[in-house]
């Protein structure tokens, strides 16, 4: 009886390392391209986490796998886009205004700065999505990558149910060639 | 008892027992071909998967339950055709077991392919007495350049598993006549209708099996008329599921054409089809000429000796061929597959017939037969060199996309560079998905370097327009990838700064509404794009190139939800840029739908136009409190 069990065991083990080996659920693909040099990207889902490295400054953890509260002033790099130099570009930030920010501070104004311009500030008095967009002229973009920075002109201060100093609801940043 | 014991029992042996070849050992007649089998198409051993394979594989995944399992084996798909075992439980199993590793699939269909080779072996000495006739009979037919597709594609394995059923049918039916047990004729039965679970071909298996009564054991003959039946009533099923094409490549022909379509797969029968035109010359015509005669006088002969064996050897061909003489505007050389067995078995009797004659007979069909053999084996390596490389081609393409997806899983991959073998052999047929990547297109201009074959399907779905890709390029959505000889290279930054400086904003002429490139043609009254759904409320505008020329048309097409089918047609009203289209009823009956509208002519040459879309009713799919119109997925003018 134990021989006749040692033997299914056996042809069943036969049978399985043979089919186990052959699946290839977790292949290494690295071969199959040849990849670009690495570079910044020139839109950032903040709530990716592989955007982390272009966020630089006043960005708090990433919530429901989507977005990040910020902080009064924050700042990220992002890529020119091809054809910005020449073209120019528009900055995009999409983020949310939640209905604490609004009962708490009833506005906020938004600017934003490259290396050496300022662009236009917009204040936002509405609970819900917002969209702060900025016109960037021909020949302002250049290098492989550009800062930006962001600021607030004011933010929840820190409370002791929550330690952190809360901007706005963020959700991208973009830098899109005209 | 054995029937392999049973030669100098049968009427056939009885016939030929005074003509013997040189006698080897036994296992070297049985090895033979399956030595030969594996040298000449062992390069089918790591070809990987290619063309149709790919909508077999994409099979497991719809796969979730009992019911979806019974729809996968079971429901009609690829021109109405019901092939459980070939093509359904082949991929599904090997899938499930190994993944895409495609060794383990091929590896089956090798060992059945010996399988075949042993059987065809065992009944032609069994019909001949001789087993130097089975092993020449095997290896005559496995180096028939017929067998090629077979033995290098996944999706052809149908004609080798059908094959092992008709052979084994057949196979069971010579020990039932040879024994008359009804243990064999049962058996006979088993397989026989196990093979219409493989391939269609299998209905003709009675009139083999009554050819055969008929000429050489006639007091079998009332017992093969009930196989008839199974025959029939799966022909009336099959011409119920997958209907009568009028027109197309599967439209079938009874008329003039057959006698030249029969003409045309005899001569690829005996001489490949492979050699370019130029190569084709006077040798290979006229070994087709002789292979010809030979054949066709040896069965003459025979035939008024009294011998029928070779008229059913000519039968075997013809039957099994005349499931696809009618289609006329399809004639593939893989449906050579089994017909040539019948010429395998009679070239091999012709041989041993000849053994008995004078040396100039000896001479003669050995170098018929040996003619036949280098030209067969040859093209069967070239080719099998053609279908290998274009597999791994594949295979480097699709993994190559695969990996892009890993590292850019947010954006779009773009391909440069892609060949027409490349593109009927892998992307036509949507590789990507088994890898969860739907968003792959080729760059403009593509389509000039692809041959079209407009029958199968259009070039154009899978070509970003330019000023799409632009927009992409200068939205950072895309990644774009040059097809190299070894691995896919990025080339995104020239590209996009090429495109930046060289393409025109241009808007499209084809919309493909479910692809995230073309978001920003759609006003903002569209629900987000999905996977395979676009859906509009009720109502919703979207832009586009105008008309190029008078008389083009607009065409819209999508899908339709389970809710509207049930439902009476919805009314569409659609206007462009302010002109007031008729109204159209779009009928939502089937899964998809299409409206097309003749433009009018004040339209012409606008390079963007504003359509607008208003349905009459729309509906909630609880638990989705979204307010439903219809579901698009293109818009094109043309």
């Amino acid at each position: 009886m134990a021989i006749e069990l040692a033997r299914r065991r056996f042809l069943l083990s036969a049978l399985a390392v043979p089919i186990v080996s052959c699946r290839n659920t977790h292949q290494d693909l690295s071969a199959f391209t040849e990849e670009e040099p690495a570079h910044l990207l020139s839109a950032v889902q903040v709530g990716d986490p592989h955007s982390a490295p272009q966020l630089l400054s006043g960005w708090h953890r990433i919530e429901a796998d989507a977005w990040r509260w910020t902080a009064r002033k924050f700042s990220v790099a992002l890529r020119p886009p091809p054809g910005s130099p020449m073209l120019g570009a528009v900055l995009q930030f999409r983020f949310t205004l939640p209905e604490i920010v609004i009962r708490l501070l009833a506005s906020v104004t938004l600017s934003a700065s490259l290396p050496n311009l300022q662009l236009l500030s917009k204040t936002y008095d509405h609970i819900g999505d917002a969209l702060y967009a900025a016109s960037i002229a021909p020949g302002v973009l250049v290098g492989d990558s550009v800062r930006v920075d962001f600021l607030l002109d004011k933010a929840i201060l820190p409370s002791q149910a929550d330690g952190r100093e809360l901007g706005v609801i963020a959700h991208s940043v973009s830098l899109e060639t005209k | 008892m054995n029937s392999l014991d049973t030669e100098t029992a049968n009427p056939s042996a009885s016939r030929v027992g005074s003509t013997r070849f040189p006698s080897l050992p036994d296992a070297l007649y049985w090895l033979i071909p399956l030595v030969i089998c594996f040298a000449v198409y062992w390069r089918g051993l790591t070809t990987w998967f290619q063309a149709d394979d790919f909508a077999w594989l994409n099979l497991l995944s719809t796969i979730h339950d009992r019911h979806d399992l019974l729809h996968a084996l079971f429901a009609p798909m690829a021109q109405g055709s019901i092939r459980p075992w070939s093509e359904r439980a082949f991929f599904l199993g090997f899938e499930s077991l190994f993944g895409l590793n495609a060794i383990p699939f091929r590896i089956c269909v090798f060992l059945t392919q010996c399988a075949n080779l042993t059987l065809i072996a065992a009944i032609t000495r069994r019909l001949t007495g001789s087993p130097a006739a089975g092993c020449c009979a095997a290896v005559f037919w496995v180096a028939n350049n017929s067998l090629v597709t077979a033995m290098a594609w996944s999706s052809a394995y149908n004609q080798v598993q059908c094959g092992f059923f008709l052979l084994g049918a057949f196979w069971f039916l010579l020990r039932f006549v040879d024994s008359g047990k009804a243990s064999d004729y049962f058996w006979q039965w088993g397989l026989f209708l196990l093979g219409f679970g493989s391939l269609e071909v299998n209905v003709v298996y009675p009139a083999l099996a009554a050819a055969y009564t008929l000429l050489l054991a006639r007091k079998h003959f009332l017992s093969t008329i009930p196989l008839f039946f199974p025959s029939v009533i799966f022909t009336f099923v099959d011409r119920m599921f997958a209907g009568s094409e009028a027109s197309g490549a599967y439209a079938l022909h009874f008329d003039a054409a057959l006698p030249s379509t029969l003409l045309t797969y005899w001569r690829w029968a005996l001489v490949s089809d492979y050699p370019p035109s130029g190569v084709y010359g006077r040798f290979e015509f006229s070994l087709y000429i002789a292979l010809s005669l030979l054949l066709l006088v040896f069965v003459v002969i025979r035939c008024r000796r009294g011998d029928w064996l070779p008229l059913f050897c000519l039968a075997w061909f013809l039957i099994v061929l005349s499931p696809v003489l009618p289609l006329r505007d399809h004639i593939s050389d893989y449906y050579l597959s089994l017909p040539t067995i019948g010429l395998a078995i009679l070239a091999a009797y012709a041989m041993l017939q000849a053994w008995s004659r004078r040396t100039g007979w000896k001479l003669l069909v050995v170098a018929a037969a040996a003619s036949y053999l280098i030209l067969m084996v040859r093209f069967d390596r070239i080719s099998m060199h053609w279908w290998h490389d274009r597999s791994l081609a594949v295979q480097r393409l699709v993994l190559g996309v695969a990996r892009g997806h890993q590292l850019h899983p947010d954006k779009s991959i773009v391909l440069d560079g892609v060949s027409s073998n490349l593109f009927w052999a892998g992307i036509f047929h949507r590789p990507f998905r088994l890898f969860g990547v739907n968003d792959v297109y080729l760059t403009p201009g593509s389509e000039k370097r692809i041959e079209a074959h407009d029958a199968t399907g259009k070039i154009t779905d899978f070509v970003l327009p330019k000023g799409v890709i632009l927009h992409a390029a200068k939205t950072d959505e895309i990644v774009v990838y040059q097809v190299g000889p070894d691995r896919l290279k990025a080339i995104t930054s020239s590209y996009e700064a090429a495109a930046i400086s060289t393409l025109s904003p241009d808007l499209p002429r084809r919309v493909d509404a479910l692809s995230p490139l073309t978001a920003y043609l759609f006003g903002p009254e569209w629900y987000p794009a999905e996977k395979s759904a676009h859906w509009m409320p009720r109502s919703a505008t979207l832009r586009m190139g105008g008309p190029a020329s008078p008389g083009q048309r607009l065409h819209m097409g999508g899908f339709s939800s389970a809710l509207q089918a049930a439902q009476a047609p919805v009314s569409l009203r659609v206007s462009v840029d302010g002109v007031r289209l008729p109204e159209a009823r779009v009928d939502l009956r089937g899964p998809t739908f299409v409206v097309s509208y003749l433009l009018p002519n004040e339209l012409v040459g606008r390079t963007g136009v504003l359509i607008s879309l208003e349905v009459d009713r729309t509906f909630r799919n609880a638990p989705d409190v979204r307010e439903l119109g219809l579901n698009f997925s293109f818009f094109e003018i043309r």
